[in-house]
């Protein structure tokens, strides 16, 4: 069901213009990547994946997974603005359930790095959001969604953790490089088991409600953002010193959500 | 509370999202959203070098006029602009611009005019987690002289930097409404970076101005053709990258 409708963006040719898809073009489950050079990582691991297009940070590929399920990944950038922007037109471009793939930082001291985390609902500490629905709507993943993460993840022998996520848009006040009175701002949120900060779900699970789009997101947690600093004084998450090891990683939660799309097609629930 | 964050670098010391060092980067840079659009503005410097293409973020350093400047990429929205400021600020960067296309919403205003942010309503998010919502998103002063001095006809303006842009347009629903409550509060401009880079820059201490090319406008349906448009991004590179080598 579609609770919000807005006239497509196009340009002389027709093509959606802010993201440079094409209407009804797209495959209707879709990976959202917040990352550019994201979605040719990705499309690597489609069948038959072929490039479709580019647009300001809209990066866009599609094919097929291994048991013949259309499937698509199209990035966002960061942020709610760019998840916005891309959902509007994923929805124009015929995308009915888009799963974010992405990384994450921490918040309960000790998370281990590489840790898999598919998110059940996320506070909603960014802005978009509010634009769109009233302040007491609650941010969900679509429950289909996330169970088919959940086992696509089992499936994969992979054991990830479900749980609450925080979007939010200012890096730089919630994170391992943040200024100060980080452990301020974040104790209510520890005290509430939020896993994670991220930039996007917050985002994705209301105006994808709106949208009549089914939405989860699966992510890397990069460590806590209560990690000791290293040695070198930098910031860097623990993740990033073994970049190797975390681009591993990411392969494998886009791996998991491929196969989420290809059970939610199996089931009918696409 | 002071404000001030830690470097956050790769393992090679390329700054975690921005994927550039500090000898990669000059002490004044223009930042622009759209990634693509770089090579574009890199044509106005001499011996432009892309120096970084990381995420959303594009930077090509080279020379204007005989003086150090870059041009960068900041990603659409407050999110990716907020982590260029503090980014930026890291590599010691001094000056910063924002040239932008975005649309005007007052019927006033033709598609062409280029505007100067002296300050922008805070719809965005991000601008809201550093500093209470009463502190004003507004210019560096010494920027914004500079910038009026260099081109007398700019049109000063309020801008209004939100995170939802197309609901806020004729495209969204009702869109119409929502554009005409900001025009009679006496905004000129649309966009989605200003506020938040202008309170990072209050709050790091940095100094910021914004610039507007009116590309469409949502009240008179005017719209600039392509020829026209890159004339225009040419002199608003040009207003700006004079301002940043005086």
């Amino acid at each position: 069901m579609k609770f919000y409708q807005s006239k497509p963006r196009l340009d002389n040719e027709g093509i959606l213009e802010r993201t440079g898809l094409a209407m009804n073009s797209i495959a209707k489950g879709v990976l959202l990547p917040g990352d550019p050079n994201r979605s040719k990582l990705i499309s690597s691991f489609f069948h038959d994946s072929s490039f479709l297009s580019r647009k300001g940070t809209y990066s866009a590929y599609v094919g097929k997974t291994e048991k013949g399920s259309d499937i698509a990944v199209c990035s966002s950038g960061m942020g709610c603005n760019c998840v916005a922007t891309a959902l509007e037109d994923l929805s124009f471009a015929g995308a009915s359930t888009v799963i974010r793939v992405g990384t994450c930082g921490g918040i309960i001291p000790g998370t281990v790095p590489g840790t898999i985390v598919i998110a059940s609902g996320c506070v909603r500490g960014e802005g978009a959001s509010y634009e769109l629905v009233p302040e007491d709507y609650p941010a969900v993943a679509h429950p289909y969604v996330v169970a088919a993460l959940a086992q696509a993840a089992k499936e994969m022998g992979e054991e990830a953790v479900v749980g609450m996520y925080r979007s939010h848009d200012a890096f730089y006040m919630e994170s391992k490089a943040a200024h100060e009175g980080l452990k301020e701002r974040m104790q209510k949120w520890i005290d509430m088991d939020v896993k994670v900060v991220e930039n996007e779900s917050g985002t994705l699970f209301t105006f994808g409600h709106l949208l009549g789009m089914k939405t989860g997101t699966i992510c890397v947690a990069l460590g806590s953002m209560f990690d000791e600093k290293n040695e070198d004084g930098d910031a860097i998450y623990t993740a990033y010193q073994d970049p190797a090891y975390l681009q591993s990683r990411i392969e494998t939660i886009a791996k998991i959500a491929i196969r989420a799309v290809e059970i939610l097609d199996e089931e009918g629930r696409l | 509370m002071k404000f001030k964050s830690s470097m956050m670098t790769h393992v090679d010391g390329r700054m975690h999202h921005i994927g550039i060092r500090k000898e990669h980067v000059a002490e004044n840079v223009i930042i622009t959203p759209d990634p693509l659009m770089i090579p574009f503005y890199a044509k106005f410097l001499e011996d432009a070098q892309q120096m970084g293409d990381y995420r959303e973020y594009v930077t090509y350093t080279g020379t204007y006029k005989g003086k150090p400047l870059s041009i960068m990429s900041c990603g659409f929205g407050c999110m990716p602009v907020a982590i260029a400021i503090e980014e930026l600020h890291h590599l010691d960067v001094k000056q910063i611009i924002r040239i932008g296309e975005n649309p005007a919403i007052q019927e006033h205003i033709k598609v062409g005019e280029i505007c100067l942010a002296s300050g922008s309503v805070r719809s965005e998010g991000n601008s809201k987690e550093y500093i209470d919502i009463s502190y004003p998103a507004i210019a560096d002063m010494d920027l914004l002289f500079k910038l009026m001095e260099r081109q007398k006809d700019l049109r000063i303006s309020i801008f209004r930097s939100h995170d939802v842009e197309n609901l806020d347009s004729p495209y969204g629903p009702n869109g119409m409404e929502r554009i005409k409550k900001w025009s009679k509060l006496g905004v000129d401009v649309f966009d989605a970076e200003t506020s938040s880079m202008y309170i990072v820059a209050s709050c790091i201490r940095n100094k910021t101005a914004s610039l507007a090319l009116v590309h469409e406008n949502y009240l008179t349906n005017e719209k600039l053709d392509e020829n026209t448009l890159n004339e225009k991004r040419e002199e608003m590179f040009k207003i700006a990258a004079d301002v940043l080598t005086m």
